[in-house]
């Protein structure tokens, strides 16, 4: 029987512990599953679960930040090549994006230097994963039941808001002509969060991408992955280079698990409509968000922690 | 497992040997004991998940065996101390702790009640690790150490790095004694150190040591060493491979996932 234990497990070298290659390509699955079902990266699970299992902060995040140029590069290469990618918008997204995770990564060195990088991370994701779980669920809400109008009106005038920023410029892919500032630092928000939490950060780029922006739904997804590959590059560049906390081991294992994940996603997203699985992903948003909430507020059972560090003894 | 068995009794011969010398030799003060261990080299490799070490000895009929297994050097941890502020949970404090052990398994042939305490202390077997509480250094001083080192021992005891496990020694013929330590995955690479102690009548009567050294070896210790020493370069091979891969998998279930 433990003979046959130790068989499935791996040691993880950056890590410095052995895990289930099982879990883990379970976890991968079912990241890749949700990413499938809904059409953006699971990364906003990921770190956490891979936490929950006592992969080191910092390893999980930098690791995560890797297995997204693999998860990534299929799809950005197939919508590169249907036409689906606004590469001049692409490039002022991860110039933006490069900037924001190479800000990310020393933020991430700070803060372990000062010792509280978990909170860090888990305050990120409460009020992203807030934000943007509310966000989802309310438009997915009015669409489901019908009032669409009220919508429009609040995109145009954060558009508007957008015209009147200077250096204005035709991103003629997308049909629209917007000012660069915007989409600079809406990559610079997301390589930073990133970074920091280690997600691609399609959840959020995306509804900005549409909202926001005002691009065509296809050409969101396509640009927003072409961006993503390029910000996972450099974070992950970063984060070995720096903090020595990427596990390829681990980042390929997941992706294995993640790849496989995805196929029954697409064909579980088939079955449903758009606003249904909008609103459900939104919930399953909300309940990651209300789960560390929880942990930030309810009394620990240990006062006592060790600040793990990656990358060897 | 024959092997294993072969080696331990060749061993233990050995021990034998080795013991009927010490005890020929010294009459007066405390006696040598003969132990070994099986293996004396613990190798981390891909499928390395936590092993096994035997711990094999002799000594006087009838003694209380009590072995323990020490990391060698100090390790430098940084503990967070969580508090409230406001309605939210946080780390308050952060401290550099040293001069503790990674990792500190006691194990005993009996139980350890009724014995001395200052002779649990000497042989660092007290149920409240006095070893480590007089070792520990806290850098910024805290007047919580206390309470921060009884922490630090609870963590390292969900962890399996620290244990005190009386009955965990087994006596053999009277004289011969084993005992199976597990060294869990997480024990940092390093070289460890068991002292084993005989007792009777409330005093040392004899006592031994003997080291294990535990390694990462072969493509373990070449991408530890690797991603360290070339960070930029690792991370640009991270990618590469991961690129590789993605695209790889992605073309096997043709167009892969949708993103």
């Amino acid at each position: 029987m433990l003979f046959k234990e130790r068989r499935v497990d791996i040691y993880l070298p950056i890590a410095g512990m052995s895990v289930n290659i099982f879990l883990i390509l379970g976890l991968g699955g079912l990241v890749g599953f949700l990413s499938g079902l809904f059409g953006v990266g699971g990364g906003f699970l990921l770190t956490p679960l891979l936490m929950m299992i006592g992969i080191p902060p910092a390893v999980a995040a930098a690791s995560g930040s890797n297995q997204f140029v693999a998860s990534s590069a299929s799809g950005a290469y197939a919508h590169k090549r249907a036409g689906n990618v606004d590469t001049k918008l692409g490039v002022v997204l991860f110039t933006g994006g490069i900037f924001g995770s190479t800000v990310g990564v020393q933020a991430v060195k700070f803060l372990r230097l000062v010792g509280d990088l978990n909170f860090a991370i888990r305050v990120a994701y409460v009020i992203v994963l807030g934000g943007v779980g509310i966000f989802m669920f309310i438009e997915s809400l009015t669409v489901l039941t019908g009032r669409t109008v009220k919508e429009e009106k609040k995109e145009s005038r954060i558009r508007r808001l957008a015209m009147m920023l200077p250096l204005q410029m035709d991103f003629k892919t997308s049909g629209v002509k917007i000012s660069v500032i915007l989409p600079f630092f809406l990559g610079f928000g997301v390589g930073f969060l990133g970074a920091l939490m280690g997600v691609g950060g399609g959840f959020i780029m995306l509804p900005a991408m549409i909202y926001i922006l005002g691009m065509p739904t296809l050409l969101a997804i396509g640009t927003d992955l072409f961006q993503i590959i390029i910000t996972s590059i450099s974070t992950t560049i970063q984060q070995a280079f720096f903090n020595h906390t990427v596990d390829v081991g681990l980042a390929l294992l997941l992706l294995f698990g993640s790849t496989i994940g995805a196929q029954f996603g697409v064909r579980a997203s088939r079955k449903l409509r758009a606003e249904q699985l909008r609103i459900l992903l939104a919930g399953i948003v909300l309940a990651v968000m209300f789960m560390i909430l929880y942990e930030l507020m309810a009394t620990p059972s240990e006062l006592i922690s060790l600040a793990t560090e990656g990358g060897g003894h | 497992m024959k092997e294993l068995l072969l080696q331990a009794t060749i061993r233990s011969i050995l021990a034998g040997f080795a013991f009927l010398y010490c005890s020929l030799c010294s009459v007066s003060h405390a006696g040598e004991l003969a132990v070994s261990s099986v293996p004396e080299r613990i190798n981390i490799t891909l499928k390395y998940a936590g092993e096994k070490v035997t711990l094999f000895g002799e000594a006087e009929e009838g003694a209380l065996i009590i072995a323990r297994l020490v990391s060698v050097g100090e390790e430098t941890t940084k503990l967070n101390k969580k508090g409230k502020r406001g309605i939210l949970w946080m780390n308050v404090k952060t401290l550099e702790l040293t001069h503790v052990p990674a990792l500190y398994i006691v194990q005993t042939s009996g139980s350890l009640a009724g014995l001395p305490r200052d002779l649990l202390i000497k042989t660092g077997s007290d149920s409240k690790y006095a070893a480590i509480r007089a070792g520990a250094q806290f850098s910024p001083e805290d007047p919580e150490k206390d309470e921060l080192v009884n922490g630090y021992v609870r963590l390292k005891e969900k962890q399996g790095l620290y244990s005190i496990r009386e009955d965990f020694v087994q006596t053999i013929k009277g004289r011969l004694f084993k005992s199976v330590f597990f060294m869990p995955s997480n024990a940092p690479v390093g070289t460890y150190q068991f002292d084993v102690f005989a007792i009777k009548g409330n005093a040392i009567v004899a006592s031994g040591s003997t080291e294990v050294w535990l390694g990462k070896i072969g493509m373990e210790n070449w991408i530890t060493s690797f991603a360290q020493n070339h960070g930029l370069l690792y991370g640009i091979l991270a990618v590469a491979v991961a690129l590789v891969a993605g695209i790889g998998v992605g073309l096997v279930f043709r167009g892969g996932p949708t993103h």
